[in-house]
């Protein structure tokens, strides 16, 4: 049988199963199947790829490709103009575009496979099979380890949920997350991002829960595509890119999460490296990727816009003129220097946090970066012992005379990388991105070079994975502290706030929700309504609402109405187990800092008398009560 | 030939010390202390695996005069102050922490020393220079961040929250007393120009 059989059979009859699901099972079999929402994610990402092929004739992965993720910027403003034009929610017509463009990547891969030649499909198919086993066999055991089934790890999800939410059911088109939701700090992005957000989330059905917890699998496995077809075109064989798929995705950097979670940053950087791993790209190109990565996001796409433009016009043209590679190590040495200023300058005490970002910090509440020597751990935490690796790496491109532009790229970004991350501003850590990816290039690089027997190469290979590996289980751990509860639940939500999620949902209620943040987040991420500022509650905010709940007067309720996001609107007062520990057990850390919030909830709502009294006293009806929530409205 | 032997050797070299590195460091992590401490302003916080926390606030250590009750804090104001960690963590191995506090002609050392895992002792030298009598007291206080029931037994003072049990042991049998409606204890001694207290704070959870 041959391979465009095999792929014809696998995909009808993945079809076939599901379409089967559907009959006996309903709408709910494959909402709560996490290979139907696996299945959709992985449709939704490599749409614009088979657009990018089929259509309009270019590579799989590329600046064409990226081009074509605005398929889904169009879906939304299709499904907004009939929305409008009929009078209804955008989510009616949204659902029906997306399974027609579900519809459009099975016609499409049908007619990829039909019209490919069966050597290229045959390479391909075992490429991409390589890619998605790797990094499953990576992936999965640490799932197994560090996450709860079905955990959500990142309040971001909900975060840009509640941007969804408003878009599609309240019939909103904006331009950027806060004209949909408050819950943001500043418009770091467009909503690019969302577009594609709400093809995941919900409008295919797919449980919100679910979905959050496949993505965090399924994201991985798209990136490392990537990842493995740069190493395949660097170093040719299948062992190295494996590694290099080991490494990257094993690499954690706090802060800046490339393989970790699908957020703003993380896509605008699966653009870049659909981009950058190309050989060559013209003005035209170079413009039209700056200007999607610009739109993806505000800091990072400039940041890498700069890098893409180091590669492709700047490095390019030098490498032009010295013709040499050997020639080019000044470049490096310079990339040095920049790094020794950065590290001088932030040993002295400067930081742009501290000297240029002062707003943000007094509205943080703190600083966001470590000072130094703890900066430098940090530095070192993504690949953990393995740097050892890379600086040989480093040291093994200036001794071999043979030299790859690649290669050198590579070191050069990992400069830049470090330069600003001691440059320190705010979340210095979010341009560590792609350091694991380009450290990996350098370490393959280095032991491509040992011409080592492949029964070691390969020993060699596991044990490199099983020490990043050792790393990552540290970082992923110590980064899932945040989201520890202290019923053991490591979760952005747990069945505790369940109840109250669904009475919102269920019932019509006409008011913004005032919570303490952590309970605003969960509310404004899964239901339709907003809520005073979510995550992002001003620390004044913070503060009046346990000034309220210790004393619960007409004064201190009033001066929820001066507070930006309530003034001038009704707003129901959700009061939680959270609130009662923090005041009971004297806890307000969280109104002192703003990315501190009070993640526990299971102390109860019991003892606060007083503010049962004061919501009876004026009128508000108790709507909504279990052991951790009492939902008062006028 | 023997170049490239030696890179190979180098290679296998260097990949066997980053592989053993890794696994050690992984192995550390799993003896690392859950008990930690920090400097935070002139306090010393103990953080406990029950998310919970310990203060040691120099600022809190007061004076009873025998004679007329009154109230004296000698490390009340603006002190002076030194923090040291000597050592490293390393396998059973660990850091220890002394804290100097100077006002005036008054010292207050703090000497953390963890035993093991969960438990590390506590060693107070306060040297005063005043002019107190015999009936007068030097209280010192330690703080728990959640209002919490303590129980007293013999010298031993526990705590059982989230799961955990905190036990306090006062080693040297000093007069121990929770302050009331405050997560606060309090070890009291007879004044005199060398004060010590020895504690031992062990934790162990579910």
């Amino acid at each position: 049988m041959n391979i465009r059989k095999i792929l014809n059979i696998i995909q009808f009859t993945v079809l076939a199963i599901f379409g089967l699901a559907f009959i006996f099972g309903g709408v709910k079999a494959l909402s709560e199947s996490y290979f139907w929402i696996a299945y959709t994610i992985l449709c939704i990402f490599t749409l614009p790829s088979l657009i990018s092929k089929v259509i309009l004739q270019d590579s799989l992965t590329g600046v064409t490709t990226v081009v074509a993720f605005l398929i889904y910027p169009i879906t939304f403003l299709i499904a907004f103009g009939i929305g409008s034009v009929f009078n209804i929610p955008i989510s009616i017509p949204l659902t029906l575009l997306y399974f027609i463009t579900l519809a459009a990547w099975n016609a499409l891969f049908f007619l990829f496979v039909k019209e490919s030649d069966e050597k290229y499909l045959f390479w391909l198919t075992d490429k991409v099979f390589t890619s998605f086993t790797t990094s499953l066999i990576i992936i999965i055991p640490a799932f197994l380890l560090l996450r709860q089934i079905d955990s959500i790890v990142a309040t971001d999800y909900l975060q840009h949920q509640a941007v969804v939410n408003n878009m599609t059911m309240n019939r909103l088109l904006c331009i950027v997350p806060s004209q949909c939701s408050n819950l943001f700090l500043q418009d770091g992005y467009t909503t690019i991002f969302h577009t594609i957000w709400s093809a995941l989330s919900g409008n295919m059905f797919n449980s919100l829960v679910k979905t959050y917890f496949v993505i965090d699998i399924i994201w991985p496995v798209i990136l490392s595509s990537i990842v493995y077809k740069y190493a395949i075109l660097l170093f040719k064989k299948d062992i190295y890119a494996v590694l290099s798929i080991g490494i990257a995705s094993l690499s954690f950097a706090n802060w800046s999460y490339e393989f970790n979670f699908l957020i703003p940053q993380t896509f605008t950087f699966f653009l870049f490296l659909n981009v950058i791993t190309q050989k060559r790209l013209d003005y035209r190109k170079i413009v039209f990727t700056c200007i999607i990565l610009l739109l993806s996001h505000f800091v990072l796409g400039a940041f890498l816009s700069v890098i893409l433009i180091i590669k492709f016009v700047i490095l390019k043209r030098i490498k032009k003129a010295y013709k040499k590679m050997v020639r080019l190590n000044f470049v490096i040495l310079l990339s040095f220097l920049a790094i020794l200023l950065a590290l001088l300058l932030n040993v002295a005490g400067f930081s742009i946090e501290s000297v240029l970002q002062q707003n943000e910090v007094s509205y943080i509440g703190g600083t966001t970066n470590m000072p130094f020597p703890k900066n430098i751990q940090l530095l070192t935490a993504p690949l953990g012992f393995s740097i050892l690796l890379l600086l040989a790496g480093v040291l093994y491109y200036f001794s071999n005379k043979k030299k790859n532009f690649e290669v050198f790229f590579s070191i050069v970004y990992i400069c830049i990388n470090i330069a600003v991350f001691l440059l320190a501003p705010t979340y210095a850590g979010k341009f560590l991105i792609g350091f694991g990816i380009f450290g990996s290039v350098l370490i393959v690089n280095y032991l491509k070079s040992i011409e080592f027997k492949f029964n070691i190469q390969l020993a060699g290979v596991i044990l490199i994975i099983i020490s990043v590996a050792t790393s990552f289980v540290a970082n992923y751990s110590e980064y899932l502290k945040f989201y520890k509860r202290e019923d053991g639940i490591v979760s952005a939500l747990s069945t505790t706030d369940l109840g109250v999620i669904e009475y919102i949902n269920k019932n019509t209620i006409s008011c913004i929700i005032l919570s303490d943040p952590y309970t605003q987040i969960i509310v404004s991420g899964l239901t339709p309504y907003q809520t005073a500022a979510g995550q992002y509650m001003s620390l004044e905010a913070r503060e009046s609402l346990m000034v309220f709940i210790n004393e619960p007067n007409l004064a201190n309720y009033a001066k929820f109405k001066d507070l930006k996001d309530v003034k001038n609107k009704e707003f129901c007062f959700l009061y939680t187990a959270r609130l009662e520990e923090s005041m009971y057990e004297n806890s307000i850390v969280w109104t002192q800092n703003i990315y501190t919030l009070p993640i526990n909830n299971g102390y109860g709502v019991k003892k606060n008398e007083k503010l049962r009294e004061f919501f009876k006293n004026n009128s508000n009806s108790l709507l909504y009560e279990d052991n951790n929530y009492l939902l008062f409205s006028k | 030939m023997n170049k490239i032997l030696t890179s190979k050797q180098f290679t296998a070299v260097l990949v066997a010390v980053t592989v053993f590195l890794s696994l050690l460091s992984l192995i550390n992590s799993q003896f690392k202390s859950k008990i930690v401490v920090e400097q935070n302003s002139q306090s010393l916080n103990i953080s406990l695996a029950n998310g919970q926390y310990i203060v040691l606030r120099p600022e809190a250590d007061y004076i009873i005069d025998g004679a007329d009750q009154k109230l004296f804090k000698p490390f009340g104001g603006l002190n002076q102050k030194e923090y040291k960690e000597n050592g490293f963590d390393f396998l059973f191995i660990r850091r220890s922490f002394i804290q100097k506090i100077t006002s005036n002609d008054n010292s207050r050392e703090v000497l953390i020393n963890p035993i093991n895992q969960n438990s590390i002792s506590i060693k107070y030298i306060i040297n005063t220079n005043l002019y107190y009598g015999d009936t007068s007291t030097y209280t010192v206080q330690l703080d728990y961040s959640r209002n919490s029931e303590f129980k007293f037994d013999g010298n031993k003072i526990i705590i059982e929250d989230n799961d955990c049990q905190i036990i306090i042991e006062n080693t040297n049998e000093v007069k121990a007393e929770k302050l009331n409606d405050y997560a606060s204890l309090i070890f009291t001694q007879s004044y005199s120009d060398v004060l010590n207290l020895d504690l031992k704070i062990s934790q162990s959870c579910k």
